[in-house]
């Protein structure tokens, strides 16, 4: 039924979605939490 | 202690706990590391896509998406989805090319209000701030807190409201904006995650389409109304109606914290990157959320939850089937959805008054540390008043529809004119503009808030008008091309300028 698959497809987006972000943020918050206060 | 409606496993507390630890210890951390009013209101200008994301899904999806939206798709089904979320969406799109061209034109720009100061002068500036700060007071993310800390923990309203304002004030005035974007992309991963999950397992432990249908059919008692729920635009929601619910949307041109974020970009390219990465996001959220307001309804029906309100199905249904653990990750990501919208309007209604008004017009020679000071009591001023209208308002819809029809009708016009137009504008043109778009909105308001009557099963305000009824929503369709109007014929009659120099 198309209902249960959208409901998958969102779904998984919702959980995938944010945990590729993971590394991608993880790696540009170290580097603004390390210039944090430094002169630009 | 009012009853527990979701009682939670220890387990589920101490992660809870351990979220709103690492929330203080993040804010303090940034507290130490700060040295000026543009580290703390603006992160230093240096946000790049990823943290963009996190904090723009996270800030413009609230408690309002969760318990509003699963609310109307508990009532109307998937029209909840293209009758309120997809035009937001729409517009979140529009903004993804339209954010770089603020960015380019205000390189070094902080607020949306700045721009109506740049190209008309103090008056129209002064206006649109206090626009601006109407907006930005947070009262539904307050009471989304009151209403949660009531489920899960039993505490009066009153005091989980007030309890969640405190802590995230704390919070705010410690971190500012670097605090607000480090814990917004947690809270994004834990919103969106743990509403996934819950959509997932809880459609498929019901039984998928035909357990779900079943159960709509026996709570509205026939196929055809249960059919509703899988009909766009079904039922009373007639074209119009979805095009009136859907104009609020309109507010999204010109939200005060996304201009802030916008500004706070390291460059056009990153903040368009984060728009682009951000709408399938917010779109699937959109999508879960609906679903599980329609899962509450038919879960009620086939007597797998109690017949709860509207607004508490969708933690019925997902108390229903999360694990313990997971459930006390998905209570900290709706804390999560609240607080992070709550903190970025505190603090963008402390630098309406802190950076717009006390350094713009009263003391331009104003230190940082001074301008940060101003900013942060009058964040707490902010705070105080969305809980005296978390108190006053029984629905805080009303109070939704007032503060987008006041910022559409008093910033759009003047903010998009003075920024995209080749020739420099009048000042009397966006002065005039912004002043008739504010006086009219809250003239319109005070009409319906005396007026008006309160129509249940459409879910507006409406108000009586030789032999018309008008709703609440029209407000925005009706003021906003006699704003345009005014704007078009002072421009053309109007002499002044504001020079370049004197905006610099």
């Amino acid at each position: 039924m198309v209902w249960d698959l959208l409901n998958w497809i969102f779904g998984i987006i919702c959980i995938v979605g944010p945990l590729c972000l993971v590394g991608w943020y993880y790696g540009a918050a170290r580097k603004q939490v390390k210039d944090l206060g430094k002169p630009k | 202690m009012d009853e527990i409606i979701v009682p939670l496993h220890v387990v589920d507390w101490l992660i809870i706990l351990g979220y709103v630890a690492f929330m203080i210890t993040i804010a303090f951390y940034a507290s130490r590391r700060q040295k000026n009013f543009d580290d703390y209101f603006m992160a230093g200008r240096t946000l790049t896509a990823p943290l963009l994301v996190g904090t723009l899904v996270s800030t413009f999806y609230g408690l309002d998406t969760l318990f509003g939206t699963s609310e109307v798709g508990f009532y109307e089904g998937i029209s909840g989805f293209f009758a309120f979320s997809l035009p937001f969406t729409l517009l979140y799109l529009v903004m993804a090319f339209v954010a770089p061209k603020f960015k380019r034109a205000f390189p070094e720009g902080t607020t949306m209000q700045e721009i109506a100061f740049r190209k008309y002068g103090k008056p129209a500036g002064i206006i649109t701030s206090v626009a601006s700060y109407v907006y930005s007071t947070n009262a539904m993310e307050m009471m989304g807190i009151g209403f949660l800390l009531h489920l899960i923990a039993g505490i009066p309203f009153a005091w989980g409201t007030l309890v969640g304002a405190v802590f995230v004030v704390l919070y705010t005035w410690m971190g500012g904006l670097w605090a607000v974007t480090l814990t917004d992309f947690v809270q994004f991963v834990a919103m969106m995650v743990t509403v996934g999950i819950a959509l997932i397992i809880g459609w498929n432990a019901i039984g998928g389409f035909d357990s779900v249908f079943a159960g709509l059919v026996a709570w509205t008692g026939g196929v055809e109304d249960a059919g509703y729920y899988f009909r766009i635009g079904a039922g009373q929601l007639t074209p119009w109606v979805l095009f009136a619910y859907s104009v609020t949307g309109l507010a999204v041109l010109a939200e005060p914290a996304m201009f802030q974020r916008i500004f706070a970009s390291a460059s056009p390219r990153e903040i368009k990157k984060a728009f682009l990465v951000s709408v399938p996001m917010w779109l699937s959220f959109d999508w879960a959320v609906v679903f599980l307001g329609i899962m509450g309804a038919s879960a009620i029906g086939l007597g797998i939850i109690p017949e709860v309100a509207a607004n508490e199905a969708l933690f019925a249904v997902v108390g229903q089937y999360l694990p313990v653990g997971l459930l006390g990750v998905f209570v900290a990501g709706v804390l999560a959805a609240a607080m992070s919208t709550a903190d970025s309007y505190f603090l963008v209604a402390g630098g309406i008054v802190g950076y717009d008004i006390y350094k713009g017009v009263i003391n331009p020679e104003a230190s940082d540390r001074n301008v940060e000071t101003v900013t942060k009591f009058a964040m707490l001023a902010s705070a105080v008043i969305a809980i005296l209208l978390a108190f006053t308002f029984d629905r805080i819809m009303q109070v939704w529809v007032f503060q987008a029809t006041i910022i559409i009708t008093t910033a759009v016009i003047p903010v998009y004119f003075g920024t995209f137009s080749k020739k420099p504008q009048k000042k009397i043109a966006g002065t005039l503009a912004a002043a008739f778009g504010f006086s009219a909105s809250t003239t319109w308001y005070i009409w319906f808030l005396s007026a008006g009557t309160w129509n249940d099963e459409l879910g507006v305000n409406t108000v009586r008008f030789g032999g018309i009824e008008l709703w609440q929503e029209y407000g925005i369709l009706i003021i906003t091309p006699l704003v345009l109007m005014i704007y078009l014929v002072a421009n053309a009659l109007g002499e002044d300028t504001v020079s370049e120099k004197a905006a610099d």
